[in-house]
């Protein structure tokens, strides 16, 4: 039995509140015969104290009746916080007229989008937070291939687990995190991406491991990954369409008691085949990086139904004022969460109905299709892959890629003003990846002008 | 040509003193009751110049995001109705004042203030006149120069959003993005 002292400095960094217990579980995850070639190591970063405030957001998350997006307004707190906001943030101070009554004049307020967050971050950041030492950065280019690096908080990604709790239980599968030794495994099948294993103290130092389907990342092949894979028991399993695909190509044994599968739209007719295969219910999650989870399945089987009781979602048109009820519209959200990114009418790019009684739900959301690439060998590339290929080599403002169906794809880059695309760096980083297919990138300062240019077009489909 | 005005006190008691009329919700899209452009025509009038179609047109606004801009109108359509104003007829130069300095007031102040606010009332009653080319009676032209400079809130609010500090800013939260993105992040359950 090991001791808090044997946990060596850079993991009591990552993983403050990890105890022997949770030391000794993890040691487990990384030593296995199997285990994957692990290339990274993180921790949940949770300190004392937020375990009580995840406590209190819990109970929130299972109050239905206190859900935000419920009314055709936003809550009195929500607009009481924004008008405070205002003074905080230059870009709400700009976006929000003086005099405006925010209750009445709700639809007046213009809407931010990925645009905003691309070119004016740092004015949405509250001009008087000048304590970052806990914040975290992700980058995301979304539907709309803009470079959004959004912060966030351990607590806020901590605050998130609830959900995948109530949506469990909404779907009738039972967890018991608390005396797991893996709750999560999250499933990728990319060329490149982080593989690490974790402790997660929000669930009790249940362990969790993040995966990749790519054989490269496996030193005993396939078999190896069966064995790990299938022996980890994990009561959660975390992936996407085309991860889940290839699980089942793989032959993987899982058992989880549940799937969340993100990132990209979930078919009703995969839901199926995925649920039928793993045994178990699948809950597509719709979630983006700059607002965390806005739905998840219904437990009925109609649209999304809306989960976070703290943001308040809209349906809007083209002008930003609220679609007629039932009609389609873009999804717009309000959330002030994230203390260092308040989104106040944040187009997400993705369009759906929107339904707020009995239960508040989006409808036929679309804007998500799974979209893949194929290399000239005939393997898959996911649009992560191609993403991260093209920014580690040059640095753009936005990006369009497509695949027709003879394999050759067609590059549309904007320029961040007055920065050079490297569109040599750009064509060799897509040939490694693409193998033979010809490639024709073009430098197009009028991308995205309409707003609606999705970042990933394939004609190749699961 | 620079000329003497009325006291300033004067204009400043007014303005305390605004009726409840002028201080009604403006009617926009969303609410509101008062006619804006039938009170600066009527205003207007008094001071001696008949409104174009054009120029009225400039204050039907039904956007409610004009609307602090819209009662900064109200209250310094009652401003300008005081003796000295009518007897002078500027009505053309008051209506230059009313659709122009207004609004760029209404960016940075709420409307409201202009009454209760004792500051901003002299602001107020100081613009006016600046934009009269008059001097309050009793002062001289640098000292009205002077005064208006301390209770300018348009010159404020621009040191305050000047380009500079935004920049220090930007830098500021950039570099600290970057550091935090060289750094492994936390660990999520599942990709967004």
């Amino acid at each position: 039995m090991s001791s808090p002292h044997d946990i060596p400095a850079q993991w009591r960094e990552r993983s403050p509140l990890m105890s022997a217990i949770g030391w000794e579980r993890l040691q487990r995850l990384h030593q296995h015969p199997c285990a994957p070639r692990w290339n990274f190591e993180t921790g949940d970063r949770l300190i004392a104290g937020d375990l009580q405030q995840v406590e209190a957001f819990r109970a929130a998350v299972y109050a239905r009746e206190e859900l935000a997006s419920r009314a055709p307004h936003p809550p009195d707190s929500m607009l009481e916080a924004i008008a405070a906001l205002r003074s905080r943030s230059w870009f709400l101070e700009a976006q929000i007229p003086l005099g405006l009554e925010l209750a009445r004049d709700w639809s007046s307020i213009p809407t931010m989008s990925r645009e905003d967050l691309a070119t004016r971050l740092t004015e949405v950041i509250p001009h008087d937070i000048d304590d970052f030492d806990r914040m975290v950065v992700y980058d995301t280019s979304g539907t709309t291939g803009h470079a959004v690096h959004v912060p966030h908080d351990p607590l806020l990604l901590a605050k998130a687990h609830t959900f995948a709790e109530w949506a469990m239980e909404r779907h009738g599968a039972t967890h018991d995190f608390r005396t797991a030794a893996v709750a999560c495994l999250n499933l990728c099948a990319q060329v490149h991406t982080y593989v690490f294993a974790s402790i997660f103290n929000v669930w009790n130092e249940a362990g969790f491991v993040k995966a990749n389907l790519n054989p490269d990342d496996w030193a005993g092949g396939n078999d190896a990954a069966r064995a790990y894979l299938g022996g980890l028991d994990a009561q959660l399993v975390t992936s996407d369409p085309i991860s889940l695909s290839e699980a089942m190509r793989w032959d993987l044994e899982l058992r989880p008691r549940a799937i969340i599968s993100t990132a990209v739209g979930l078919t009703p007719a995969l839901q199926r085949r995925f649920a039928d295969h793993f045994d178990c219910p699948v809950i597509d999650w719709y979630s983006t990086t700059e607002t965390g989870l806005i739905a998840c399945s219904a437990a009925d089987g109609e649209g999304l139904e809306i989960v976070p009781p703290d943001i308040y979602v809209e349906v809007v048109d083209e002008n930003g004022a609220p679609a007629a009820p039932g009609e389609l519209g873009e999804v717009c959200v309000t959330s002030l969460r994230n203390r260092f990114l308040p989104l106040v009418r944040y187009r997400t790019g993705d369009h759906a109905r929107l339904q707020r009684d009995p239960v508040p739900k989006l409808r036929d959301l679309h804007g998500r299709a799974p979209v893949f690439f194929r290399s000239s060998d005939g393997e898959i590339i996911s649009s992560v892959d191609v993403g991260r290929a093209m920014r580690l080599v040059s640095s753009f403002a936005q990006h369009q890629v497509q695949q027709r169906a003879d394999g050759s794809c067609v590059v549309r880059l904007r320029p961040v003003p007055q920065m050079n695309v490297d569109v040599e760096q750009v064509r060799r980083a897509l040939s490694e990846l693409f193998a033979s297919h010809p490639l024709e990138i073009f430098i197009d300062d009028r991308l995205g002008a309409d707003d609606k240019t999705p970042a990933y077009v394939s004609e190749f489909e699961l | 040509m620079r000329q003497d005005g009325p006291p300033l006190e004067q204009l400043l008691r007014r303005l305390a003193a605004t009726p409840a009329a002028f201080l009604g919700e403006p009617r926009v899209r969303t609410g509101g009751h008062v006619v804006v452009e039938a009170v600066v025509f009527d205003t207007i009038n008094d001071l001696g110049h008949r409104m174009t179609a054009d120029e009225l047109d400039h204050f039907a606004r039904r956007d409610p995001r004009e609307r602090n801009w819209l009662r900064v109108v109200l209250i310094a359509s009652w401003l300008v109705h005081e003796e000295p104003f009518r007897q002078a007829q500027v009505g053309q130069r008051v209506l230059h004042w009313l659709t122009r300095d207004t609004r760029e007031l209404s960016e940075v102040v709420v409307a409201g203030q202009f009454v209760s606010d004792p500051d901003r009332r002299e602001e107020l009653a100081r613009r006016l006149l600046a934009a009269l080319d008059w001097i309050p009676a009793g002062e001289t032209a640098p000292q009205a120069a002077d005064r208006l400079t301390t209770v300018d809130s348009v010159e404020r609010a621009r040191v305050l959003a000047d380009t500079a500090v935004k920049r220090h800013r930007a830098q500021q939260v950039r570099k600290k993005m970057e550091e935090e993105r060289a750094r492994e992040a936390a660990a999520r359950y599942s990709r967004e």
